[in-house]
């Protein structure tokens, strides 16, 4: 097997490593684990007092007690002469680099169980080529191989597919990071086959990011605790930390719900006692204070737009990019200015370490795999109609074919020596509403009563997708069956058509389905009933066999009709009526009856074939 | 039926060929299945620790809340009784994280370790040594779920 080459976001504050598996770029777990708030690796370089490197997690943790022994923020000083003095040595970023970069290798190979050599890695739009030298020179002394340095919008629009639109379009990347925002301009084209990706403008600031908006919010929650209890809180680092806590909490709930609470009991005391901090937040209040802070986005928006001679409406994409913009008003603030909808449908958090991954797997011919199986899947269910015209399923849709699956039926009348199989495709509840795909006969199937014969059932779908149905009576080993080609020859668009009426008529086919079932077991009710009565013969008063006979009468005069409580209430009296019977034949004799009862209500096994038309 | 028209034409030697490489895809589909169930059972069981991790997770904002009425308790010997009730009650909840399998980071007194602990803040104290734990840190099952908040001693110059 061919070995991985993975894809990193080498990022300023954090950094992510992702590889396809499968066709698809999955997120590399750093060997820690990912902790409550904290990421897979942050970009921290330590050299404890005694001389222990740490990277990543634990050199984050150390550095208030270690700031002349810690490095961070060291992306921004790539490609310089810049260096990092750490317990009495120097160190070049590239190398403090090297060292995360060593780590997220370690981490990929203990989750991928195999060596990994080589790497893509992703840089800014604005890096200059010393930059993106050092950066490749990192990447060699961690003993990467640096198979290409390519830009972090590029593959975050990689993540998402843009590439393979084969449509010249530009495209708006909006990165807001921790503490930078990035703002980048760029033209996917297609030339000779070949995708083509140019950056048009590059735009942003360096000292605008999430941790701003974090900041807002705390000092807000803060200075609000402050007016009502006359308690500074930021005096009190442990109050402070659960204060920060559970902003976080709030900004994040407040990402999908428009209110909630921040609850933290007992956060201080004063002479008069504890204090606690409960306050409600909405998601408008924290808009309106995260407002000013919006606004600074707007300039290096304006400025990208304008270096690359477009104005809004040339932007033919908008992909977000960072974690602070999963926050609904950052991407409110870009779809108005732009007036387009963001893309969705990839954690802006992981989307530049995916499209990483996409472009290693490009490289190392993963994506493009010689002779990939191709499995099918059926595209709607398959099923056959039963009693009352229900489509019962066989095969639900998504099915990974080939497969076979068989379900035993009945017949649904007595004496019934006939069953039609109508193959059914479609999700709706009833058969007529369903594409019928075929149908056919099993006849010689003995007399006896409903319920009682036994029909398999089998659907098997090879793997061109050719359906073959087969029904066999158990009894006899008669079986007859058909062979339907094109079960799968529905066009994209009949199949899309079909979902779409199941979801519109949902709720109408759920009503319709239920007096079908009510229907059902209105039938079943009468046939046991009038067994019951011939049964039990001259054993039960006449007053009580002609109150069944009539309730039998009242169930069979509104049954047909689509009436549900009128049918449930006409069963329920005849239920009670029969009951009666059931009792006044268990006192005269009562073991002989009981057998018969019981034979009697022997139900349909699975299901009931309907009836043949006649 | 083209595809078996297509068999009829072929020599032995490709039908041979032809054969072998029907049952080795058959023989990687098969593996694929097996490796598939085995990584499916480890998933479950990793799934089964999340949700733990989840819950545990969820819970403590509670555990802390009831820890810092402990700290703003009124030393009158009126609520002493209600104390030792609500410290019952905190152990309660923390024999409870136990049997999930959750254990509290040890910290005031411990030597200072990036691996367990989050330094938030330097004070007096003996140097590299924990003075204060401000947020409880949990271990599930040998993996730190929640690395302790805690303030590192430092000489402080006068």
């Amino acid at each position: 097997m061919a070995n991985k080459i993975i894809g990193i976001d080498l990022g300023t504050s954090n950094s992510a490593a992702s590889v396809m598996e499968a066709g698809k770029p999955v997120i590399i777990p750093s060997a820690e684990g990912q902790t409550v708030a904290g990421k897979a690796f942050p970009s921290y370089v330590a050299f404890t007092k005694d001389g222990q490197l740490l990277v990543g997690e634990p050199a984050r943790r150390q550095a208030v007690t270690n700031p002349e022994g810690t490095a961070f923020e060291f992306k921004r000083k790539m490609g310089t002469d810049f260096k990092y003095k750490l317990a009495g040595k120097e160190y070049a970023p590239e190398q403090l680099s090297a060292f995360l970069l060593q780590k997220i290798k370690k981490d990929a190979e203990a989750y991928l169980g195999q060596p990994v050599a080589k790497a893509v890695i992703t840089v800014p739009a604005y890096f200059d080529d010393s930059q993106r030298t050092a950066t490749k020179n990192a990447g060699e002394i961690a003993g990467l191989e640096v198979v290409r340095v390519i830009n972090e919008p590029t593959a975050a629009a990689f993540a998402y597919g843009l590439d393979k639109t084969g449509k010249d379009q530009k495209i708006l990347v909006f990165d807001l990071g921790g503490g930078t925002l990035d703002v980048t301009i760029m033209d996917f084209g297609e030339a000779d086959g070949q995708a083509t990706f140019e950056v048009l403008s590059t735009s942003g600031d360096t000292q605008l990011g999430g941790k701003d908006m974090d900041k807002a919010l705390i000092d807000f929650v803060v200075s609000d605790f402050k007016k009502e209890h006359d308690l500074d809180l930021s005096q009190d680092k442990m109050a402070m930390n659960r204060v920060r806590e559970a902003v976080e909490k709030a900004k994040i709930e407040l990402s999908t719900t428009l209110e909630t609470d921040i609850n933290l009991p007992f956060i201080s005391a004063n002479a008069d006692g504890p204090k606690h901090l409960n306050k409600k937040m909405t998601r408008a209040q924290v808009e309106e204070l995260v407002k000013p802070i919006i606004e600074r986005m707007r300039h290096p928006v304006e400025q990208a737009l304008s270096d690359a001679k477009l104005t809004p409406a040339n932007i033919a994409k908008i992909i977000l990019v960072g974690g602070p913009t999963r926050m609904p008003v950052v991407a409110k603030f870009v779809e108005e200015y732009i007036g387009k909808q963001v893309e969705r449908g990839i954690d802006p958090m992981e989307a530049v370490a995916k499209g990483a991954a996409v472009q290693a797997g490009v490289m190392s011919g993963e994506v493009t795999d010689k002779e990939i199986l191709l499995l099918d899947v059926t595209p709607l269910t398959l099923g056959l109609e039963t009693l009352g015209g229900v489509a019962t399923p066989l095969i639900e849709r998504n099915t990974t074919i080939p497969t076979s699956k068989s379900q035993i039926f009945s017949t649904a009348a007595d004496n019934q020596t006939s069953v039609e199989i109508n193959i059914v495709q479609g999700e709706r509840p009833f058969a007529k509403d369903n594409k019928s795909l075929g149908r056919f006969h099993l006849d010689g199937i003995p007399p006896s009563p409903r319920g009682v014969p036994q029909v398999e059932v089998t659907f098997d779908i090879d793997a061109n997708g050719i359906l073959k149905v087969t029904a066999k009576d158990k009894a006899t080993g008669k079986s007859q069956n058909i062979t339907i080609t094109g079960s799968s020859s529905l066009s994209k668009d009949e199949v899309e058509r079909m979902k779409k009426e199941a979801e519109m008529h949902a709720e109408e086919d759920k009503k319709n389905r239920e007096v079908i079932e009510t229907r059902n077991q209105a039938d079943t009710l009468i046939s046991v009933s009038e067994r019951t009565l011939k049964d039990a013969g001259d054993k039960v008063a006449e007053p009580d066999k002609k109150d069944v006979i009539d309730k039998i009468e009242a169930l069979q005069a509104v049954k047909d009709k689509p009436e549900l409580d009128a049918i449930k209430k006409a069963m329920d009296e005849l239920s009670n009526a029969i009951q009666k019977v059931g009792a006044a034949m268990y006192s005269s004799s009562a073991k002989a009856s009981e057998d018969k009862q019981q034979a009697a209500n022997q139900g349909p096994v699975e299901g009931e074939v309907v009836d043949e038309k006649k | 039926m083209t595809e078996q028209d297509e068999l009829l034409s072929l020599d032995k030697p490709e039908l041979i060929e032809k054969y072998l490489a029907a049952v080795d895809s058959w023989k990687r589909a098969a593996a694929d299945l097996d490796n598939f169930k085995k990584r499916a059972a480890l998933e479950r069981k990793e799934l089964l620790e999340y949700s733990k991790q989840m819950a545990v997770l969820k819970l403590i904002p509670s555990l802390e809340s009831l820890e810092q009425v402990l700290i703003y308790a009124p030393n009158d010997e009126k609520y002493k009784e209600w104390l030792t009730g609500l410290k019952a009650t905190i152990m309660q909840l923390e024999k409870t994280m136990e049997e999930l399998g959750v254990s509290k980071i040890k910290t005031v007194g411990q030597p200072f370790d990036p691996n367990q602990h989050e330094a938030v803040e330097e004070v007096d104290g003996t140097p590299g040594e924990i003075i204060k734990e401000l947020q409880p840190g949990f271990i599930l099952n040998g993996k730190v779920i929640i690395p302790a908040k805690v303030a590192v001693g430092k000489v402080i110059k006068e």
